[in-house]
């Protein structure tokens, strides 16, 4: 194939990837939590997976298989020991964990290969991680159509008035965290298997900076805007590539700004859109004056 | 449904001796009173006598340094408010405090969360309680809805409705939760009598079927209108408590609110 | 002998990470900003001094007062580049910190492309490299250098902010803006303030931590990373205990190094940084503010 097709479709695998690591994150910050730690759990499924596939001989899907669900406990375990803490200082304990991921990759190399990393022996065909992407966002559909979508609205929109109206708060976010672990941990093997090669520094502050870029981008409210800003953030600067040696974290850093300053929602808003909707649909009809005693609602319980 | 003998002798809520002050502020000073089930109990008193710090404390929104209190007969002193939801507990705020983005058939839907019996993870499969959950709450929101009358304007955004109306959601949120205990503070704030006469009709609907009111309010017609008993709050601590009639014409009742006996 | 040179350079180096989290905290504590974008001021700092030192030839002393300046004044634009129109439409917490990792990766490859993404180092002849010795111990005059310049520094943060009417306005205008305003305090003059202040003395702890040796455009990271889990640990809303943090992170950090190993000295910081997190939220002298949920 040409190098243009080939720059594309590598591109559009990273997009993928990234797009599963975006929605790690995305789903704690739909509980109103934002978390640094999807590398974090990245860095478990990879190295996992690529540890069960040479050193045990294990099947690639087998391997997955085990890596998403250690990626579902650990964040369970995150999601519980970090609970307590308030929003903000919940965001700098990830980071702190990311830290600390970071030197135990680079002090188990039996387990990880240590500072000279690891070499991925698997790449998974665009189609395979196409189908792996679709069955994400299908549960993520399932999700926001679920008791799981309005309990993890209300508790980002406002947890107090959540709690008060018995949404379980705390339940609701160590849960959260527990699928962010599981999708981290795949983010982890599908990015892994496009890269090769992976070491202490493939799963550290830059992508994490990354995969946050791409949730706020794309959208923060909607987990299409996920897919959508991964594609941007992740897919693009690989195509551009070829065009300009530097200046693509300029471009990606300025694209935040203006996002958050102008599109604070990012570019898939439905409340944006509903607004839009609304202001054109022109000034609401006035509601119905109330009744002082309405027969149907009545119910003599 | 007929309520027995013993449990309607149960109190909704009942505080004994609730003190609560801020570092060397005192903003609650041992408030006792007993607000019997299926009443509409009125929290009177001048701004800042500690009313709203008091219903916080009642819901679970803040903690009271010393007392205790029970609703439905369960110890409650130290229930949070997701706890206090569990005993239906439910309440409005001073300011309005809707969910940012959300239709308005969306926040009532959101208040009949918790007679939701499926889990979460039969949520995320799509078991079949998971859809028995959506029909059943679906109805109890129609049903708020209605009763509040926004029902033709349910698939609006919230946060697009008239003030009166934004209040009249988050009556209507509240009520979905199928509340033994509602908690109202100043629900008729800033309204002219077009507008809250119908809340107070909405409010004696709601005792009507069994309902216990606590409303916070300064509009006195309102209060002598709906309201079975007052506790008047001054600087913190309750300074009388009695039929409205009677309440507000007791000179200690008249200070506290004009600054002078009339 | 050995372990009060290691405990002095880990005084050294810790008093560079103090400096740096004053300077941070400046604008972490008291306007509750978490500025992701402060290390890249740092690394600017050494940048500017580079540059004022090999392009322009200017001595030591002066190129650093430039580099300062010019780090102070980096982040004043920044701030209302960036920062300034997310007040005014009220944007969050979670969006300044977005915002403030757009400038981060922004300026760190605005200094990587100044840089051409190789290291460089402040020419030889331009730092003193000699040693003292004081009762049989050899310090660096560097290291004499860094101890006194950032005990003067946070001493004057500290009573700039806590002893004077513009650090009270400033904690003011952090604590409730409306408030600060009823009493006649500028909030944008504030900000701006603050800003300028965190700018310049994180630009001065730059060069500092640069010092003699070789940097590259990541170099503010370091402090960006060490600063942040010394506010943590010194505790959150006290400059003194960051700058405590920050000369106890050094000190572990270089003790660690010698008598473990280097690989561990992140995660023996960091992993502190949780413990203080989940069970010491106050730090050592923080204030109360609310770290749990």
């Amino acid at each position: 194939m040409n190098p243009q097709t080939a720059l594309a479709l590598s591109a559009l695998s990273f997009a993928i990837a990234g797009s599963v690591l975006a929605l790690s994150t995305y789903i704690a910050l739909w509980t109103g939590l934002l978390s640094f730690g999807t590398v974090a759990f990245a860095a478990l499924g990879a190295f996992t997976t690529t540890f069960l596939i040479n050193n045990m001989d294990l099947n690639f899907w087998l391997a997955l298989l085990v890596s998403v669900i250690a990626g579902g406990i650990a964040g369970l375990i995150v999601g519980k020991v970090f609970i307590k803490l308030a929003t903000h200082w919940l965001a700098l304990a990830t980071v702190a964990l990311v830290l600390i991921a970071r030197v135990l990759v680079v002090n188990f190399p039996g387990f990880t290969g240590g500072s000279g990393g690891t070499v991925v022996p698997v790449k998974l065909s665009i189609w395979e991680l196409g189908l792996l992407l679709i069955f994400v966002c299908l549960l993520l559909s399932r999700l926001a159509q679920s008791k799981f979508g309005i309990a993890a609205t209300t508790t980002r929109e406002d947890p107090q008035v959540a709690a008060s109206l018995g949404v379980p708060v705390a339940r609701v976010r160590v849960i959260a965290f527990g699928i962010s672990g599981a999708l981290g941990a795949l983010g982890g093997v599908m990015l892994s298997t496009q890269l090769g090669y992976i070491d202490a520094d493939t799963f550290f502050i830059a992508l994490s900076v990354t995969v946050i870029a791409s949730v706020v981008l794309g959208g923060a409210y909607h987990w299409a805007g996920s897919v959508v800003g991964a594609a941007v953030f992740t897919g693009l600067p690989v195509y551009i590539s070829q065009f300009m040696t530097h200046g693509q974290f300029i471009i990606n850093g300025l694209l935040l700004l203006v996002i958050i300053v102008f599109l604070p929602g990012g570019l898939i808003d439905p409340v944006r859109w509903r607004r839009w909707r609304a202001r054109r649909a022109g000034p609401g009809k006035s509601s119905q004056p109330m009744q002082s005693s309405s027969t149907d609602a009545e119910v003599l319980s | 449904m007929t309520i027995a003998p013993e449990s309607a002798m149960t109190p909704a809520l009942s505080l004994k001796r609730i003190s609560k002050n801020y570092g060397g502020l005192e903003v609650l000073s041992e408030v006792s009173f007993v607000v019997p089930q299926g009443s509409i109990f009125g929290l009177a008193g001048p701004n800042g006598a500690g009313k709203t710090t008091l219903l916080n404390i009642v819901s679970g929104f803040d903690v009271a340094n010393s007392g205790s209190k029970s609703v439905m007969g369960h110890d409650a002193t130290k229930m949070d408010a997701l706890s206090l939801s569990k005993v239906g507990v439910a309440r409005t705020f001073q300011n309005i405090r809707l969910f940012k983005g959300l239709t308005v058939r969306e926040q009532v839907n959101a208040g009949a969360y918790r007679h939701r019996q499926a889990s979460i993870i039969a949520g995320m499969i799509g078991l079949r309680s998971q859809r028995t959950d959506n029909n059943v709450t679906q109805g109890m929101t129609e049903e708020a809805l209605a009763f509040v009358g926004l029902s033709d304007s349910a698939d609006l955004l919230a946060e697009n409705l008239s003030y009166g109306d934004q209040r009249r959601v988050e009556i209507s949120r509240a009520m979905a939760t199928k509340p033994s205990l509602l908690l109202l503070d100043e629900p008729t704030a800033g309204m002219n009598e077009a507008d809250w006469m119908p809340i107070a009709d909405l409010l004696q609907r709601l005792r009507r079927q069994g309902t216990t009111i606590v409303v916070i309010e300064h509009n006195m017609r309102l209060i002598e209108r709906i309201c079975d008993e007052i506790v008047v709050i001054a600087a913190g601590a309750v300074i009388a408590q009695d039929e409205p009639q009677r309440c507000l014409r007791l000179p200690q009742v008249r200070l506290a609110y004009f600054g002078k006996s009339s | 002998m050995l372990i009060i040179e290691q405990i002095i350079n880990g005084i050294s180096i810790g008093s560079i990470y103090a400096m740096f989290a004053v300077g941070f905290g400046i604008v972490f504590s008291t306007m509750q900003v978490l500025n992701l974008a402060q290390g890249v001021y740092a690394t600017f700092g050494a940048l500017f001094t580079y540059f004022a030192l090999t392009l322009i030839g200017v001595p030591f002393w002066l190129a650093a007062i430039l580099g300062v300046t010019g780090a102070a004044i980096l982040a004043v634009i920044a701030d209302q580049v960036a920062f300034e129109p997310l007040r005014r439409k009220n944007i969050g917490m979670l969006g300044a910190i977005i915002a403030s990792i757009g400038v981060w990766i922004a300026l760190e490859e605005v200094a990587s492309i100044l840089t051409d993404a190789t290291p460089i180092g402040f020419p030889s002849g331009s730092i003193p490299r000699e040693s003292i010795s004081i009762g049989g111990v050899s310090i660096l005059q560097t290291q004499v250098l860094a101890i006194s310049l950032s005990a003067i520094v946070i001493t004057a943060v500290y009573v700039l902010l806590h002893r004077s009417r513009v650090g009270a306005a400033i904690r003011a205008v952090g604590f409730d803006k409306s408030s600060a305003m009823i009493v006649g305090v500028n909030p944008r003059t504030m900000i701006v303030s603050a800003a300028l202040l965190s700018g310049a003395v994180t630009g001065l702890s730059g060069i500092l931590l640069v010092g003699g040796q070789s940097f590259n455009f990541t170099t503010g990271n370091v402090l960006l990373l060490q600063g942040f889990a010394a506010v943590v640990i010194g505790g959150y809303g006290s400059v003194l205990g960051a700058a405590l943090g920050g000369v106890l992170i050094g000190v572990v950090q270089t003790m660690s190094q010698s008598f473990i190993s280097s690989a561990f000295q992140d995660a023996i910081t960091f992993g502190l940084v949780l413990v203080v997190l989940l069970y010491f939220p106050r730090g050592l002298l923080g204030t109360t503010e609310t770290v749990r949920a």
